[in-house]
Order: structure tokens, then sequence, then C-alpha cells
């Protein structure tokens, strides 16, 4: 057991900024982060005595020392000031907008949704990280950019496993052909697979003079397009579709030019304008990226299936090795055919015969389209992983003249541009660092803002209209008043309205020391995690199921009728639940909340919320599914 | 470390072939049947899929191969060897009665359900099904309704209509006076009349209640089971009108000691609640050595305790929501007994997706509780074993959903997360948890059900 200084971060309560303090000499594993970071599971302090180690009897004079210590001042659990938050009437929610809350509130015990984030408040560190303020350490990621980043991984493995399939299959059919040709050399001895230079060229005559039989080549184009590029490649009609594959050659042309229309369209908007090269003198001396792929196209149209269809390829790194010749294209840019060209290339292309307006539009539209849509990419090809138009990286010595003031708007008000022109801006507006405010608040629902503030005591909810704090019994009505949706104006306070039947799961669990998280996006209406989002996945999806087992309940046949109303629930609603949460390998958790019969308004305001709470029943059934044939044995 | 709860993880197809999904859904493949030979009783593995031709001659003659062997299963010729010719008469409410055309003392032991009675008790089906008359010394074999269409819809059983004389071949038979040669020298004597596939679909299936007869909903889910490969019986409470009677206490519960050591944790909560005021905080302002003191206090809401007796029992189970059979696993078949099956190993309730909804708490409890205490493994403790604890839970019970023919399974499990305190780890430094207490260490867990790590969990999540 730790010491008390190391149980207690005061400090997290107090610190005015955002961060998450990467202890700089001897980088902890990021496991010792979290569990620093994260080391109070409720926004509530304890303060246990030293272990007594036997064999130290000072120790004992230690305990004594802190028992003493903390006789003399006890210091309260709660940290001090509470934290604070808004009541929101119309997103029925709480607002909790000071930094110091924030943070608090999403590291102990991970209550609120940041409101621009998808659930750890972390839309500025983004942002710094996105403009350039702050750097982004190799150990201070976001656990947004992670996600991205592994989703990115993720995908490239399956366009790689599906590559990797196409292969097999093209080599498989290769092998057929090629045992095709040697049956056809020698339909007696088909298992003689000797056959001299010379027999092999007879051979291919004959195969070509039998007209019913197509040569495996062109068999062989009709290969499932497996990459994004190849995906969006693919040819809108039918016609179009039997257009392009009259010919081998024709079929690689047409769709250079679709490719190149498509990826690399005029500059229509604003900032695509406005970044614009402004004379033909900025053109730096590389060739588009775009010139790969007419070049493999002019140079490789006959060649075999898998080449023809390699201009969108999903692997850039062997097309530019295939084409330019040179293991040296340092394509670090995921479609490769971004690299930067060497100027002896591009007079290659741009000399060459066929092509040439095509080349001309590309670059063009490859130059405009690249100085606005220029993304910071890992080098690992995250960007053909995004599935987004390829956006070849080309690095510009020229600033951009426009002046910072415009700039700065638009960092402000719009989506920041890329970190390249961040860059580039800093350079030139190096005197005024950009400072951008918060704007982002975290949201508590309901349910967790009052256990927060009665439960545990650790939230002040505030009156927007008379800035005061909400008394628990006050909010208790509020928030029950509130939950009903459509909004009523004056509901009739139900034991099963619905803050009552969700608070009650809510605390119950919470009580248990579970972390609760909405599950919407499970299809569920809470998530369990043992300790929170970061540490551990969800293996619980929670689904209530409001019950009313009371006499009460069927006392009268209206009663009765709305019970019935509220209890049934289909086969097929169940199913499709569970599907989804089976789906994504979690467990489905029934909680039954048992109602209990109403009270009048003077019992209830006697008995108090606490009472109150304990009248009702939570039951959990656990749901698996039964498979009938692996249980068999 | 990410937003985590936003980490779906969807596998692409390749990765949940014959993993995620229903096997019902899966196709088998048909190649397989090819080596399936009459003797060796080897289900066929189920293939890799194909998603879609790609051209090649292999795959093309993958695809060749399974039709092929599909036609050759299909077209195999069955053959019915004289000796393993099973005749039955049906002796239902329609036509020839059971208990007017058969004395008393002939049909001791049945249930108002056995209504077809058969020759022979030859061949491996009666290891689990029929049932032998008691007390008389000329015993006979009698299959409830759907033991009856099972083996008819298998081509086992010849299903007559009874006149007065079949009972007395019967018997002779069962008694093996009656030569099977004898029968065919002989002209045809007046056995009754065959009985068609329809007609004893007609005659067998209907409600329930219905003497001599099962509902479809039933009958499918038991044919389903019977051809996995389950023994499969009817559970004691089939009929609505049984009452069943509740468990015995006399299952000692396995860590009687744990129920003490509960009650101590939470006598020592009672203690420390003392006053409190009507509208919290549940957390008293003060000082606090333990994060277990803080959770004691906001304990209010009531925790659902298990127990081998319930103390509040819940009332008899209703139909749908009721045992309906008893299953044992395959591989128990070896040793089965009929007269003593032994407990078995999964109870089935049946329910039809149409006609019922999702079961009230009432109805959970009533179902849950008709099923015996079969708490966690014991040997199964810490921490680290409590998702499994949690997930085998203290009840279980089957549930077969079934939506015209097509049955979903579920099972249910009374789970009972007051008993699995997490917040004990709180208090262990820094509550990485790796030791623990004796707090709440009572538990076991299952080893039953998934366990984690298995089926490549959390694949492409790391």
């Amino acid at each position: 057991m730790a010491d008390t200084a190391a149980i207690t971060p005061a400090d997290h309560g107090v610190k005015p900024t955002v961060s998450a303090e990467p202890p700089k000499p001897r980088a902890p594993s990021k496991r010792d982060q979290l569990n620093k970071l994260y080391a109070l599971p409720a926004p509530l302090r304890t303060f246990p005595l030293p272990t007594f180690v036997p064999h130290n009897p000072l120790s004992l004079f230690h305990i004594l020392f802190v028992w003493v210590a903390q006789t003399v001042n006890p210091q309260p659990a709660h940290i001090t000031p509470l934290y604070q938050g808004w009541f929101s009437p119309e997103t029925r929610s709480v607002h909790v907008t000071d930094a110091r809350s924030i943070r608090g509130l999403w590291e102990q015990g991970f209550y609120g949704k940041g409101s621009l984030s998808r659930s750890e408040p972390q839309w500025l560190e983004l942002q710094k990280t996105r403009t350039g303020v702050k750097k982004a350490a190799k150990n201070d990621i976001t656990a947004w950019e992670v996600t991205s980043t592994r989703r990115a991984e993720r995908q490239e493995k399956k366009w790689e496993r599906a590559r990797t399939e196409r292969e097999a299959i093209e080599q498989k059919l290769a092998e057929e052909a090629a045992a095709a040709l040697d049956e056809a050399a020698e339909p007696i001895l088909p298992s003689d697979l000797m056959t001299t230079d010379t027999m092999t060229y007879e051979i291919v005559e004959e195969v070509e003079q039998v007209p019913d039989e197509p040569p495996p080549v062109a068999k062989a184009r009709y290969v499932a397009p497996v990459g994004p590029l190849e995906l969006l490649s693919l040819p809108n009609s039918d016609t179009e579709l039997k257009s392009s594959t009259s010919s081998v050659l024709c079929f690689s042309e047409d769709m250079d030019r679709r490719f190149v229309e498509r990826f690399y369209a005029a500059p229509v908007d604003p900032l695509k304008l406005l970044a614009l090269p402004n004379s033909v003198q900025d053109y730096p001396p590389s060739a588009p990226n775009t010139q790969d792929v007419s070049v493999s196209s002019l140079k490789s149209p006959p060649r075999p299936p898998s080449n023809g269809h390699a201009i969108p390829s999903l692997k850039p790194r062997s097309l530019g090795v295939s084409n330019k010749d040179g293991p040296d294209s340092e394509d670090g840019h995921g479609l490769g055919i971004s690299a930067p060209p060497k100027l002896e290339e591009v007079e290659i292309v741009g000399g060459s015969d066929t092509n040439e307006d095509t080349v001309d539009d590309s670059v063009h539209s490859t130059h405009s389209e690249d100085t606005v849509e220029t993304h910071d990419t890992p080098p690992n090809g995250s960007a053909l992983v995004n599935g987004g138009p390829s956006t070849p990286k080309i690095k510009r010595r020229k600033s951009v003249r426009f002046s910072p003031t415009v700039e700065k708007t638009t960092f402000i008000q719009t989506e920041p541009p890329s970190p390249e022109k961040a860059a580039t801006l800093k350079t030139t507006t190096e005197e005024e660092p950009l400072v951008i405010r918060d704007q982002e608040h975290t949201q508590l629902t309901l349910e967790e803002a009052f256990f927060l503030a009665y439960a545990l005591g650790a939230l002040d909810i505030l009156d927007p209209e008379t800035k005061k704090p909400i008394s628990n019994q006050d909010l208790f009505y509020l928030f029950r008043k509130t939950s009903y949706f459509p909004p009523q104006a004056n509901p009739s306070l139900s034991p099963d309205d619905p803050f009552m039947t969700n608070y009650v799961v809510y605390h119950h669990f919470r009580s248990l020391g579970w972390v609760l998280r909405s599950g919407i996006k499970f299809s569920v209406d809470y998530m369990l995690y043992v300790r929170g989002p970061v540490f551990t996945h969800a293996e619980f999806g929670v689904l209530i199921l409001p019950s009313y087992s009371d006499s009460y309940w069927s006392s009268n046949p209206f009663l009765q009728n709305y019970v019935k109303s509220k209890e049934t629930r289909t086969w097929a609603w169940m199913n499709r639940i569970h599907r989804v949460i089976t789906q994504v390998k979690k467990t489905l958790v029934l909680v039954y909340v048992d109602i209990p019969k109403p009270l009048e308004a003077e019992e209830e305001a006697k008995i108090g919320i606490d009472a109150m709470l304990a009248r009702y029943k939570v039951r959990e059934v656990m749901m698996t599914r039964f498979s009938a044939n692996r249980q068999r044995d | 470390m990410a937003d985590l709860d936003d980490d779906i993880t969807t596998g692409t197809p390749q990765d949940q072939t014959n993993d995620d999904n229903d096997p019902i859904d899966d196709l088998p493949d048909f190649r397989f049947l090819a080596s399936l030979s009459s003797k060796s009783a080897k289900i066929p593995k189920r293939g890799e899929k194909d998603f879609e031709p790609h051209g090649t001659k292999h795959q093309g003659g993958i695809l060749e191969a399974s039709r092929q062997a599909m036609h050759d299963a299909l077209s195999h010729t069955r053959v019915h060897p004289p000796k393993l010719y099973l005749r039955g008469y049906l002796y239902g409410e329609e036509g020839l009665k059971r208990d007017e055309a058969i004395a008393e003392e002939l049909r001791q032991g049945l249930d108002d359900d056995h209504v077809v009675v058969v020759e022979s008790s030859r061949g491996p089906h009666f290891k689990t099904m029929g049932k032998m008359t008691q007390g008389h010394k000329y015993g006979s074999i009698w299959l409830l309704p759907e033991e009856a269409l099972y083996l008819v819809e298998r081509g086992n059983l010849d299903l007559w209509w009874p006149t007065e004389s079949s009972f007395a071949n019967v018997l002779e038979h069962m008694q093996g006076i009656r030569k099977t040669t004898e029968t065919d020298d002989q002209p045809e004597e007046d056995l009754g009349v065959p009985m068609s596939l329809q007609a004893a679909y007609a005659m067998l299936i209907g409600k329930d209640d219905e003497r001599g007869k099962v509902s479809l909903e039933r009958y499918t889910v038991y044919a389903n089971l019977k051809r996995t490969g389950y023994a499969i019986a009817r559970a004691p409470g089939w009929g609505s009108s049984t009452v069943i009677e509740r468990h015995s206490p006399t299952i000692i519960p396995r860590n009687a000691e744990s129920a003490s050591l509960f009650t101590w944790l939470f006598g020592l909560f009672a203690e420390s609640e003392k006053e409190r005021p009507l509208y919290g905080p549940l957390v008293r302002p003060g000082m606090y050595r333990s994060y277990n003191s803080i959770y004691r206090q906001i304990a209010i809401i009531p925790r659902h305790k298990p127990c081998v007796v319930p103390t509040e029992p819940a009332p008899p189970p209703e139909e749908p929501f009721r045992v309906a059979y008893f299953l044992w696993k395959a591989s128990k078949l070896a040793t089965f007994a009929k007269s003593n099956p032994g407990a078995p190993d999964f109870r089935v309730a049946i329910a039809d997706a149409r006609s019922s909804s999702v079961p009230t708490l009432t109805q959970m409890t009533s179902l849950l509780e008709s099923t015996p205490w079969n708490p966690p493994n014991p040997d199964w403790q810490g921490m680290a074993k409590s998702y499994g604890r949690l997930k085998h839970g203290w009840r279980n019970v089957v549930l077969a959903v079934n939506d015209q023919g097509v049955i979903s399974y579920l099972q249910l499990g009374e789970a009972a997360f007051g008993e699995e305190q997490m917040y004990e780890r709180f208090d262990e430094g820094n509550f990485r948890g790796a030791k623990r207490g004796g707090g709440g260490a009572q538990r076991g867990t299952g080893g039953r059900g998934r366990g984690r790590g298995g089926r490549g969990r959390g694949r492409g999540r790391n």
C-alpha cells in the first residue's frame, strides 16, 4: 500500500490547465501512467494508514504518526471545492464547463462525455496537436489518435489480406493456364511437364487459333477489386463496363483518365482557390503523382492481369518499383504514387505522345488540390487506408501569401487546416502564438449528475437562472420531471418514470464499483466497465426491463393494460439486441427493475430519497446464446 | 486504450467463418459427405466459405465435387432390412383409445401421453426412448407422440392404425412367440391399416395439454435436439396441470460459511449506517480510510442474494416458461440408462416466438427457481474470475424460442452482481488487484460457457 501522498493526488483538482502530465526523467510504462492518472476510482479521497511492516518497527511509529496527524487534522474525503455543473433544461443534462471539474470527473470515475468528443473530453488537445501548437510527443498521443491509428492499421491489414488472397487466386489461375497449355501441347501425356522452348511457341500459336477457348489472360482481368482505389475506379454503369473491357489497351487508358478526373477536379471552393499557386514559377520541379499512373499505363498496357489492374493498386510500393525500375522510390506516403518524382521522369512523361492533355490536366488539378488538402499522414500508408482521395505530399518551399489574420479566423471557426499549412503559418506568425479557446464542455446525464450530487456528494449542480446550487431534494423532482420525453408541462411523477428506472440501475451498479457508460452505441442502456474504458473493454451490456410484480399494478384493468404495454417485448426485439451484443463480443444482462407501488407526495417526502430507492428491486439475468452444436460434447 | 467503447470489431467474413455465425446459418460442405461411410458415426466438419466465384478451375472443381457429394448422398439407397423393421400402433384419442382397448394391468406405469406401442425394442433409439409397462409378465414398449413422430420421420417406424387384435400381436412379438418368418407364409391377417406420414402428423401434433399429442413448437425443438445428438426426455413439469415439487433443499450449499461472511459484512454496513439525512448526500463528509467504507454507505438498493431455497419463492412456472425437456450431452449416451438417467446437463423451456414475449420478472424468476441450485465452480476464486462467476450464474435454464421452426436457443442464468463487490479492489494499492483478501472470496466460478480468451476474443482490438 502506498503512502498517503501517492493515494491522494491533490494536485489533480486544482490544476487549471489540462495536461496528461508525462513525467519527464524516466518514462514509466503506459500502464503506470494510466494507473497514476486514474488513481481515484471516485471523486473522493481516502486516507489509509500506512502498512505495518513486521521486521521494521519504525513503521509502527509511522502509522502512529499518521494516525495522530489525521486525528488532529482530519482530511475531508470530498475534493474541495466541489466540482460544479450547470443544469441545462434544454438538453436535459448537466453541463460542466470549468476545466478542473471536467478533468476531475473524467479521471475520477469516468463521468460525462465531452460535447465535441466521442467520449473523453479532448477536443482542445486534439486542436492543439492538429494546429501544431503542442508538439505531440510519442507517448503523449491522445486516445483519439490511438484509435484512428489502430483503425488505420487494421484496415491496412485487411487490404493486405485481400491482396494476398487475390494474388493466390491469380497464381492459381496462372498455374491452371500453364497446365492448360501443357495439356493442349501433349494431350496424350499430360503428366509430362518437360517442354522445350520451341514447343511452347507452337503451343501458343495453337491456342490462339482455338476460338472457343479464350486465353487465360483475358479471363483473369475480371478480378474482384479489393483496394479502395480500385473500388473507386470501378465503372459506374454497365455500358461503361462493356466499352471499357472491349480491349485491354483501351481499358487501362480510359481508366487513367477517369481516375484523374475523379480525384483531381478543378478547384471550386474559396479555400482551394486561395491556395492555388500564384504563378507558373510556383510549381516545384516535381511531377504530380498522376504521372506514375500514366507512366504505368503507357509502359505496360499489355501486361497480364495483375498489372493491367494495378493502376489504382493497393500496394503502391510494388507499382513504383515496377515502373521506375528503382527501389529508391521513397514513397512513405500511402499511395506510393506520391513519391517525389524526379525531373527527368516528368519530362519523359510530359513528352510522351499519347497522353499529353491528360497529363497536363492532372498537373494543374493536382497542385490545386494538394495545397489545401494535404494531410499529415503517418508514413505507414494510412492515407490510403482512410479511403480519402490520394493527396500527394509535395514539399513546397513557398509560403502561402495571405495575411495571418485571415488564417487565424479560419483556424477558429472552421476545421483547422492541415498541419503542413500550420507549420507554414507558424514561420510567418511566430511572434503571436495561437491561442485556442476551449469550446468544449462535459455533459453529464441526469443519472450521472444525480449520483454525483446525491450519492457521493461530489458535485454542485447550479441553476442557470439563479446561479445557486440546487438541493438534492429539488434535483430529484426536477430530474424526474425532466426525464419524460416528449417533455411534459406538468408530468405526474410515477415510480416508473424514466429517470427513476434508469437511476436505480445506475446507482445499483455504481454502488458495486462498476463504471457505467451509455450503451446506446451497442443497442443497450448501459455498458459495464470494471475500472473504466481506458483500462478494459466492457464485458457486459445492461438492458433495463421494468417489471411490475407488485399486486398494486394488477389491481384494476386500466393498470393491467398499462403494465402490459410497458412490459411486453417481442422476441424479435430481444434477439436483435442480443445479436448486436454478441457480435461485439459482449454479454447481455437483462436487468429487471421491480417498480414499487406509487406513494403519495407527502409519504415520499417523509421517507426520503434513500428509502424510496430502497423500495425498488433489481434482478439481473444473464442471457447468452446456447449453441446446441457446441455444447453437445 | 482509446475510446474503446467505440471500437466495435466487426470481423470480416473470413474471420467469422464457422465462428461467430449461427451454426444453422452455415451450409455444410457437402464434400465431406462423400467420405462418410455408413459405419463411421463421425459428423462431417464444415469447410471454408467462398464468397464469390473467382474463376479458378480449382474452385470450380470444389464446387462440382460438393454438388456431386450431395447428389450421391441424396441418391443413396436406403435399405430397411427385415430385421430392423419396426411396426407401431397408435392408440390415440381418435380411433381405438388406449385405455379402452387395453386392459389396465397391461398398461401400468404409462403416462397419459404414451400412445404408440411398438412390436420390439431393438435398435439404438430405444436406449433413450420408450417406456416399458410394469407389473405384468407381458410387458410392452410405449412411445410418446414426439418419439413416435421422430422415428416415423426418420423412417425407423412404421405406424399403423390398430385393430382389436393388434395389441395381442404386439405382445406375441415382444414375447418372441411369433417368428418373423411366419407372417410371410401366412395369409395377411387383420393387423390394421398403415398410416401415412401426414396422418401421423395429424394424429400426434396438437396442443400440449391434449392427450397423446405434442405441440409443433415442442416437437420441432425435440427433433432438432435429438438430431443434434442429445439424449432428451420430458421433464416432470411437462403438462400444464402438473405441479412441480420445489427442488428439495437437501442440496447442501457448497459454501455455507460464505453466507455468514456476507451477513457479517452487511452487519458492519448496517452498524455504520446511522442517521442519514433524507436527501443525502449518502457519503457523509468526513475522513475515510478505505473505499470499502464509502461504498458501503451508498449501498441502498436491495441486491439479489441467490439462495438454495428462495426466501420469497416465486409462483410456480406457467406455460410457456417452464422446463419441458431435460437434455443429456451426447458424451453421456454410452452410459445412459432410461430408468436412471442422472441429473440432466441442461433444462429446456420452449416458447413460441410469435405468441409469447420476453418473460416478465415473475415468469423469469419462476422459471429459474424451478431449476436446481447450480452455483459457479467454487474452485475459481479471485477477482480474475469474477466475469466467469457472473456469467455462470446460480441457476440456469435453456430457453428455445421457436419461430415457425427456426429455433433460437438462449441460455438464461440467474446472475447476482451483488455477490461481486468490484469496489473491494479499490483499496488495494492502485487497485491492480492481483491478490485479494478474504473479502468476497467466497465464490468460485464456472468453467462453463465461453470464457475469455477462447474464440479469438479481442481479435483485432489490440
